[in-house]
């Protein structure tokens, strides 16, 4: 030691020695996974959620989402935005990608420039003529627009008999009779009076929160095919027939639909606001069963009915079982249900690691490879629903709601670690944040993000993980259907190793993703084989190839297998 | 060399001295200032609580219990964030009080979980003869999946409390966490009796059963659980002594609502008059008590109620909504079907005043009228059963046979109990033969 250093040390020992009350947030010690481009790529979507503050309107707090939606076909993927602003509001936005990667904004006239109180997006194509349409959700009405090419849409909800006066927040198509017409699941919140005021901490007057109203049912539509002699297909609301309403209400925010009991067949699942969910199973003959409570999904390990709010489903720890993440309140923390046996689910949040990751009010969530290591990382955005305990009171409105938003690696075999201090993009700013919606918008291979955000702008996150592998991107479509396989269950196998993934863009809240599936192969520059069970119950197998590249698998081109059986 | 060491003693000297200085004002025992409490647009019960709680503190800012007060109007009243320091400054002036570092762990525990914890660790040292303490601190331990300590504290707990569900529940879920399934079953069942945990211990039932491999043992406990109504909250008497300085006009209604949910019109009567008394001008206020009053069959007064409640807001869904159900309750149909028509204005969704309207045309003889509404009904709630049977009634009166089978066979789907149903489906079956 030099003689001059111990004054220094003995001055420091004096007065360093005062805790800090504050845990100093880790230091940014990875390189980021994200860039927020949205800029750079034209963007330009501020949401708009309604003029007033004070009338504490609880849609307002609540959307909207967002989509990803190749709408013209050209293998580049576009967005669709919507607004929350009332019917006097600003209109919905529909962003048209260019070549060069820019967004332009091509909303006047496409049809779908409509102007409500926006919650939810869904996108399927409807009448199988190879255009996605879309479903629109709003506080008071579902409206689906039928794609007529040329970037034009064109409103159909009441020739399809689309009837839904209700709350309606996230919605989904899939085939649940196997008939190769996409029928469509949409969830209605809650019977929202809005003349009932609701006060938070200390009496101040506040959002509600959703014990105050009574549940409502969701809605589930059969495609009869399309209406001859008209451009639209036509529906019939089922929900009665399939058994839906039998058992309690729901207060649904999230739906994901799923072979979930891994019969062949779709069912669905749907996340309740501080109510049990539901999982509802396919029974092969039009109707469906309630058995969210004995397959291990109603509630969390303690028996709770946390506020479920955004689903995301994906293999996290390579068994070949996909697991299902619920994101709750702050006060709660987020579900991770494991699968195994088949169709049968155990609370494991806290084996996961993510029981240590901040607590955040959750909405859209996703898994997603972002490093292609093999293994499903998490993302989530986040955004209080009543004011933050600690709010200034004098900031401005939204900021008094607003948390930040998460990133979580899967370390391996399932294990997750918090990195949102690496990703500032995503996770640095705060803000009331909704939709969340995967897509890979340039075609590289990497899955990117868009967020919506509660009054703010809508912002395309590109992934710019430092690569720990090899990818494939899968589409897979019917040829005959002319249009995207909704339900296909994609497992890429390599090297002993095999990557599942469902291609349905309906999860996360209120939100539509890329319809094609991400793989991260990890170190395997080729893969062996693409199995697929397609939509239809029929499995096929695809040869394997190179890694690094789309690959458009096509049913009845492949090799037919027999039931595989899972564990 | 003497020069340097001297310089060195010489400056020694002086930072201990500095060190003294320091330490001394670091550590002096200071007044602590009463906080400052922004009650703007407060609930203004809770903001003259908390001025009452701040005026005893100004008269004794010396004693643990004023701080208490403080702490407990703030804790009680959602304030959370607020009650923190003040909680931490009641523990200093008596650190033997084992409620303030546990109140202070319960407002820290969300936002910052290791202090919470240190806090609540604190409380269950002091007072370990209530087992709630110690209990509060196991449960935590467990949400955090810290299952050593969890374990450990549960242990200790059941070794002193054999029979308390929750400590049972507790010490189930430690083993079931830990895999060790088989020792799980037996507290858990133990548990499953308690309106305190049965739900919670079925659905870990599940969970165990699964993993012991039988899935009908799963499955049966799954249904338990899906019939078991959500677990009451165990006893917590700190808690109860925090809630008990809730106040307000929200608290103040919910109060004299569960008491009339719970059959106890009298006291809810009391409570809504005093809530009216003190709230004079407010909606819920006159809203609360015309529901009281319904339930105690006073239609004439629960009217006037309304009316009052709808005069100060014309928007009322609610309260057009009960007052229709006044006007029913007398007859008058023409104005109930009024008051639902108002309330269907203001909410285009709502299914039950649709079904009520249509009601209200049915008895006044406007079928037609009624078939609209019950029509509409069903957009909104197609699981309003009775609007599923009264529509499917009237389609068969009037011979649209198809949709009046259709509706039918969902009342019977909705509820297959429902005799009139059955009979109405088969008469219409039959006409359609």
């Amino acid at each position: 030691m030099r003689p001059g250093t111990l004054p220094l040390l003995v001055l420091v020992g004096v007065f360093g020695c005062t805790p800090s009350p504050v845990a100093t947030p880790e230091p940014a010690t990875e390189p980021p996974w994200l860039e927020d481009v949205t800029e750079k790529v034209g963007l330009g979507f501020t949401h708009d959620c309604g003029a007033s503050t004070t009338d504490y309107f609880m849609p307002q707090i609540m959307g909207s989402g967002c989509a990803w939606i190749d709408f013209d076909g050209d293998g580049r993927l576009d967005i669709y935005l919507i607004h929350n602003g009332g019917p006097q509001g600003a209109k919905n936005q529909l962003f048209h990608q260019e070549r060069d990667g820019t967004f332009r904004d091509v909303s006047a006239g496409s049809g779908l420039d409509v102007a409500g109180y926006g919650m939810g997006v869904a996108v399927g194509d409807v009448d199988n003529d190879g255009r996605p349409d879309i479903l629109l959700t709003e506080y008071g009405a579902t409206r689906l627009f039928a794609n007529q090419g040329g970037g034009r849409f064109v409103e159909i909800t009441r020739e399809s008999e689309i009837d839904n006066p209700l709350w309606g927040t996230s919605a989904a198509f899939f085939d649940f009779d196997r008939d190769g017409w996409l029928d469509l699941i949409v969830l209605n919140y809650l019977d929202y009076d809005p003349s009932f005021l609701c006060s938070g901490r200390g009496g101040k007057r506040d959002f509600c929160g959703p014990s105050v109203f009574k549940g409502t049912a969701p809605r589930l539509y059969r495609n009869l095919g399309p209406v001859p002699g008209s451009r639209s297909v036509r529906f019939a609301d089922v929900t009665v027939k399939a058994g839906l309403l039998e058992g309690s209400r729901g207060k649904g925010l999230g739906v994901l639909c799923a072979d979930i009991d891994g019969d062949g067949w779709p069912d669905i699942y749907v996340a309740n606001d501080m109510m049990a969910n539901h999982l509802w199973l396919n029974q092969r003959n039009g109707t469906f069963k309630e058995e969210a409570m004995t397959r291990g999904l109603a509630h969390t390990f303690t028996g709770s009915s946390p506020a479920n709010m955004g689903i995301a489903w994906g293999d996290t720890d390579g068994d070949g079982l996909p697991d299902l993440f619920v994101t709750h309140l702050v006060y709660e923390s987020h579900t991770l249900w494991k699968q195994g046996p088949r169709g049968f689910f155990q609370d494991r949040t806290a084996a996961a690691g993510l029981m240590t990751v901040p607590r955040s009010t959750g909405f859209g969530t996703a898994f997603v490879d972002f490093d292609r290591d093999g293994w499903p990382d998490l993302a989530l955005v986040n955004g209080a629903v009543t004011r933050n305990r600690d709010a200034d009171e004098a900031a401005p409105f939204w900021e008094q709601y607003a948390e930040r938003n998460q990133l979580v690696a899967n370390t391996g075999k399932g294990m997750f670690r918090d990195i949102s201090q690496s990703n500032p993009a995503l996770c640095g700013k705060l803000g009331v944040f909704r939709g969340l919606a995967v897509g890979d918008f340039d075609n590289d291979g990497a899955p990117d993000l868009l967020v919506a955000e509660v009054g703010g702008k809508a912002r395309v996150l590109r992934n710019i993980a430092p690569s720990n592998g090899h990818w494939l991107t899968v589409r897979a479509t019917i040829p005959n259907l002319k249009r995207d396989a909704y339900g296909t269950e994609v497992t890429v196998r390599t090297g002993g190793k095999s990557y599942f993934q469902l291609l349905n863009p309906g999860s996360s809240y209120c939100s539509s993703h890329d319809p094609r599936g991400h793989f991260g192969l990890g170190g395997s520059a080729g893969y062996d084989s693409i199995d697929v069970l397609w939509p239809d119950g029929r499995e096929e197998s695809f040869p394997g190839g190179l890694a690094d590249r789309l690959v458009e698998i096509h049913q009845g081109e492949g090799t037919p297998r027999s039931r595989a059986s899972k564990k | 060399m003497r020069v340097t060491r001297r310089v060195w003693v010489v400056f020694l000297v002086f930072a201990l001295l500095a060190a003294g200085v320091a330490g001394y004002s670091y550590w002096r025992p200071r007044k602590p200032a009463i906080p400052v409490i922004s009650t703007e647009r407060m609930d203004p019960e809770v903001a003259a609580a908390i001025g009452r709680a701040q005026a005893e503190l100004e008269a004794h800012p010396d004693s643990a219990a004023a701080w208490g007060l403080l702490g407990k109007v703030l804790f009680g009243n959602d304030l959370y964030a607020e009650s923190v320091g003040v909680f931490a400054e009641a523990e200093r002036l008596d650190p033997t009080d084992a409620r303030w570092p546990y109140f202070r762990g319960l407002a820290l525990i969300l936002k910052m979980p290791d202090e919470g914890i240190a806090a609540l660790k604190r409380a269950s040292a002091l007072q370990r003869r209530t087992p709630a303490l110690r209990l509060r601190l196991a449960e935590e331990y467990l949400k955090m999946d810290r299952l050593d300590e969890a374990e450990s504290l549960f242990g200790e707990l059941l070794d002193e409390n054999p029979g308390n569900p929750r400590v049972l529940l507790g010490h189930g879920l430690v083993l079931s966490r830990r895999g060790r399934w088989q020792e799980a079953l037996a507290p858990l069942r133990a548990a499953a009796d308690d309106p305190t945990a049965q739900r919670a211990a079925r659905t870990a039932l599940v969970d165990v059963q699964l993993h012991l491999g039988d899935t009908a043992a799963a499955e049966s406990e799954g249904k338990l659980a899906a019939a078991a109504p959500e677990d009451r909250l165990w006893l917590d008497p700190y808690l109860t002594e925090a809630r008990e300085h809730r106040t307000g006009l929200q608290p103040r209604i919910e109060g004299a609502l569960q008491r009339l949910s719970a059959g106890r019109s009298d006291e809810a009567l009391a409570l809504a008059s005093d809530l009216l008394r003190d709230h004079p001008d407010s909606v819920k206020a006159h809203l609360t008590m015309a529901k009281v009053l319904i339930r105690t069959g006073d239609f004439t007064a629960a009217e006037r109620e309304l009316g009052e409640a709808i005069r100060r807001n014309p928007g009322l869904i609610e309260g057009h909504i009960l007052l229709g159900g006044t006007r029913l309750q007398n007859k008058d149909y023409e104005g109930a079907a009024r008051c639902y028509q108002r309330a269907i204005d203001l909410q285009p969704s709502h299914g039950v005043a649709y079904y009520n309207l249509g009601d209200c045309r049915l008895k006044q003889g406007d079928k037609a009228g009624a078939i609209t509404a019950f029509r509409n009904a069903l957009r909104c709630r197609p699981d309003l059963s009775v609007a599923q049977v009264e529509l499917g009634g009237l389609l068969v009166g009037t011979g649209e046979l198809e949709e009046a089978i259709a509706h039918l066979q969902d009342a019977v789907r909705l509820d297959s109990n429902n005799e009139r149903a059955q009979k109405l489906l088969q008469q219409a079956l039959e006409k359609k033969k």
